[in-house]
């Protein structure tokens, strides 16, 4: 098994990434557009606690990771089965990562490049980062979200001549179930996904500073993302709604003194490294699950198959964008809602029931 | 992969086998047999001189003087060896049935060192390494005055590493004035030499130098270990342990740092680092080496921080510029036009009009010619030199572009890296390499290729380690502390804590803090613990 350790800060910073990840580019909860960006909060204050429900988990059996505390709170073929589900859960997490940024870099700028072509590459990155371990994709994350924030904060003083805030009225005209279904839908999506760091969490140095780390990873991602959606409506106004990327079609727009034009290639190419960080997560998450699973001795062999496992996922389950939206819409908030809350509070539920774990066998 | 590499190496480094012992025979009591011993060993080699001598009466006065000839002070041994040899016995208060041996190394031998060595081997390694070796007829021992002397170069600025203020001297090829060097710049009694012998045929002296109290004391502990490892059978100049000891031996990237300049081996003992001297070579390496600090020059401690700032900045700049400009200069022409200003795309594209090649093999193209001038240049006599600049410039420059061969952008574009490709010498190798990779990716997949080869080289990175210490330190693992000296160069007395990655047991260096104003107040507010 991987015997990295990274620090809260650098869980934090994971934390951001993955939940920045596809995100960025591919916006759910259209319908809310003009309010998106502050209707993320209420996904973030929901998102919150979803995680907390889980870190309660793990604050019961620290240092395990959830497919241990599974083992420990079904026994070990009911646990396993649940871990099966959940393995399947971070594929497709995954899977739909790359096929976002497969998408966007096909509809955007290698409009005749096939696919493959794309893929293969960072799957092949990908597999060397994971078969590094976790300490190597924390540290190069923390240049990666430096840089991420960084244009974040260059984009607002770049759009400040063409945004107008006439375009982010008006407030709230939406009905309040609407409100209701969007932030649910916003806390499984991006937020809800951080149930995978129950595959990481035991890996932190200092379990006791976990909380305040998830604390300040989730609130800085919202931030980051609700920045870019408020830059993008301020931009775009209400005819964003129809764009696929809005995120990204809004840097088209940056204009300064004829100068600095057509910037989108930078920010494209910065959110397919938050992209590259989620995936590199759920692969990494898949491969050490997987081993955990059949109690291999290590998990870096399988680094390589689940790679091309991803690429599989990636090609099938989300052949085109439309499908895609189709499936973020539909099926996304009831098929994220099983795995961040129903199947961690279940879990939860059970292993107080039984009064695990047993004083005696705590750390 | 590299993994797999570093396996198979390790396996054929193990069949290698261990090298056959030096045979510990005893002297004998006999001066011939020693003799005749000698003279086998070294063979008929003109440079062993053998000085016989009588000393005092009888037959035990019998002695002989060995040396090698260019190895010793002629001088010391002259008038402090052989005059009072020849002189002392009989006027001085010898009587028979003292230990003549001790009685000449403690009354009679005017040189600072004189060892007793019973043992054949050490003998001739003494002889080999410039003592003049006493032995005398009855005693099985010898003795070992240290009186090594050689022809040595004089200290002088190094070619490699200029500066424009602050001292200018330079190592030498000699280890003692080495390390003498550096105690001049740091006389504090924590300054500790350890030195071994490295390479089984050669010899050659290594030092390890450290500063106790500052220096984590694990770290010592790894580079002793590692030298120890080292089973060569020559070591000529630092690079041969560089190689042997650093932890990534196939990285591109270097994770020893080596310099010929004592006032920055003397900063970077004071940082916590660890060097290692090798003697017969002015270069010096350090760890653990970081990749920041191929940045540093000490030139910026040299100038006011605003201005040191600023070059270090440019610095930045132009490695990533020598690295990335021909891999974004093929992306944005070949693949993305339209983020090329348009009046800009229409002159690159007249300029390109009717090249045979596509950009992305021009640009290699250009890059193998600078190579191959840059080569020329360094090793051809001086005058020639010039007429390789013009051949370079003139010949395969303007007529390149003039024939049509290759497009004008990218002449511009290849000078452009050759010169900001110098700024960081100490990253030339990596530079190289990054760029070739960087420019076929783009030529395959444009920015998304420099994309992807940017991640790998990023994933590379912060995997690597330099004897413990993460090499992207303190940029990944991020040290805010340590930004002072990465980012910016704050000023000297804002500089107050030492790197904490390598520092730590003893981070302080200086009250930290205040800007020095005329109002002493402030002093010893802040206690310096080292």
């Amino acid at each position: 098994m991987d015997q990295g350790k990274i620090s809260a800060g650098q869980l934090t910073l994971l934390i951001m990434s993955f939940t920045i990840g596809s995100w960025v580019v591919l916006p759910t909860g259209i319908q809310a557009w003009q309010n998106l960006w502050l209707i993320m909060f209420m996904g973030l204050g929901t998102g919150l606690l979803f995680a907390y429900l889980s870190l309660f988990l793990f604050r019961r059996f620290p240092g395990k990771t959830l497919f241990e505390i599974h083992e420990r709170v079904y026994g070990p073929v009911l646990g396993k089965f649940i871990s099966l589900c959940f393995l399947w859960f971070f594929l497709q997490t995954g899977g739909g990562t790359l096929a976002i940024f497969k998408t966007l870099l096909r509809s955007t700028v290698f409009t005749a490049t096939p696919d493959l072509a794309i893929l293969v590459p960072l799957i092949l990155i990908l597999v060397y980062g994971c078969r590094r371990g976790i300490e190597v994709i924390a540290r190069s994350n923390q240049l990666l979200i430096m840089s991420t924030v960084g244009l974040v904060l260059v984009s607002i003083l770049l759009v400040v001549n063409i945004f107008n805030p006439e375009n982010l009225l008006p407030f709230f005209n939406l009905p309040f179930s609407e409100v209701i279904w969007t932030s649910i839908s916003l806390a499984v999506f991006p937020f809800g996904q951080n149930v995978l760091f129950m595959m990481i969490l035991p890996r932190v140095n200092r379990w006791q500073k976990v909380n305040g780390a998830v604390l300040k990873g989730m609130i800085g991602a919202g931030l980051v993302l609700s920045t870019i959606q408020f830059l993008a409506v301020g931009v775009l106004g209400k005819s964003g709604q129809i764009l696929v990327f809005p995120t990204y079609e809004f840097y088209r727009m940056i204009n300064i003194a004829q100068f600095l034009t057509r910037l989108e290639l930078i920010p494209l190419l910065n959110f397919l490294t938050m992209g590259f960080i989620k995936t590199i997560l759920c692969l990494y998450a898949l491969a050490v699950g997987t081993a955990q699973v059949f109690n291999l001795r290590t998990y870096r062999p399988l680094a390589l198959p689940f790679g091309l496992f991803l690429l599989l996922v990636a090609e099938r389950i989300f052949p085109s964008i439309s499908e895609h939206m189709r499936y973020l819409e539909e099926v996304q908030t009831f098929f994220g809602l099983i795995f961040s809350l129903l199947l961690p509070m279940m879990t939860l539920g059970i292993a107080l029931l039984r009064g695990l774990p047993r004083r005696r066998m705590a750390p | 992969m590299f993994d797999f590499l570093r396996r198979k190496l390790r396996l054929a480094h193990l069949r290698k086998g261990k090298p056959a012992p030096r045979t510990h025979r005893d002297l004998s009591p006999d001066l011939k047999t020693n003799l005749t011993a000698i003279r086998r060993e070294l063979g008929a080699s003109p440079d062993l001189i053998i000085r016989c001598l009588k000393l005092g009466s009888g037959a035990e006065g019998t002695g002989a003087l060995l040396f090698i000839d260019g190895l010793i002070d002629q001088q010391v041994v002259n008038r402090d060896v052989i005059f009072p040899l020849l002189n002392g016995v009989k006027r001085g208060k010898f009587q028979d049935g003292d230990d003549l041996l001790k009685y000449l190394a403690q009354n009679v031998l005017a040189v600072g060192e004189v060892k007793k060595e019973p043992q054949f081997g050490p003998v001739v390694e003494a002889l080999l390494e410039g003592e003049t070796i006493l032995l005398l007829d009855g005693h099985d021992e010898a003795l070992l005055l240290s009186t090594k002397g050689w022809e040595k170069r004089a200290i002088n600025e190094p070619d490699a590493e200029r500066i424009i203020l602050g001292p200018h001297d330079g190592f030498t090829e000699n280890l003692r004035t080495n390390t003498a060097m550096l105690r001049r710049k740091i006389t504090d009694p924590g300054l500790h030499f350890e030195e071994m012998k490295l390479g089984r045929r050669t010899r050659t002296g290594v030092v390890i130098a450290y500063l106790k109290g500052v220096v984590n004391e694990k770290l010592v502990e790894e580079v002793r270990a590692r030298l120890k490892r080292v089973n060569l059978d020559m070591v000529l100049d630092a690079n041969y342990l560089n190689e042997f000891i650093s932890d990534a031996p196939l990285s591109l990237f270097p994770t020893v740092t080596f310099t010929e300049r004592p006032d920055v081996v003397a900063a970077k003992l004071l940082e916590g680092r660890v060097a290692i001297f090798v003697d017969g070579t002015p270069v010096v390496n350090t760890v653990p080496a970081l990749f920041v600090e191929s940045f540093q020059s000490p030139d910026d401690y040299n100038f006011p921080f605003y201005y040191a700032t600023f070059i270090r900045w440019f610095r930045y700049l132009s490695f990533f510029l020598g690295v990335l400009s021909p891999a974004l200069f093929v992306a944005l022409a070949t693949y993305h036009q339209e983020l090329i200003p348009t009046s800009l795309l229409i002159t690159i594209n007249a300029a390109t009009e009717g090249t045979p090649f596509p950009l992305a093999v021009e640009m290699v193209m250009m890059g193998a010619v600078f190579e191959i001038i840059r080569e020329a240049g360094i090793r051809l006599a001086r005058p020639v030199g010039q007429t390789i600049s013009i051949v370079g410039a003139l010949v395969i420059g303007e007529a390149a572009v003039t024939a049509g061969l290759v497009g004008a952008p990218t002449i511009i574009v290849t000078a452009t890296t050759a010169i900001t490709t110098f700024v960081v010498p100490d990253l030339l190798g990596p530079g190289i390499y990054l760029r070739l990779i960087y420019t076929i990716l783009a030529g395959v997949l444009g920015a998304y290729g420099i994309l992807i080869g940017l991640l790998f080289t990023l994933l590379h990175l912060v995997s690597l380690r330099s004897f413990g210490t993460p090499y992207l330190s303190p940029l990944a693992p991020i040290s805010a502390g340590d930004f002072k000296d990465v980012i910016v160069r704050a000023p000297i007395w804002a500089l107050g804590t030492r790197p904490r990655m390598i520092g730590w047991p003893r981070p302080q260096r200086q009250p930290i803090g205040f800007p020095p104003s005329g109002d002493e107040g402030e002093e010893g507010e802040a206690e310096d613990d080292g």
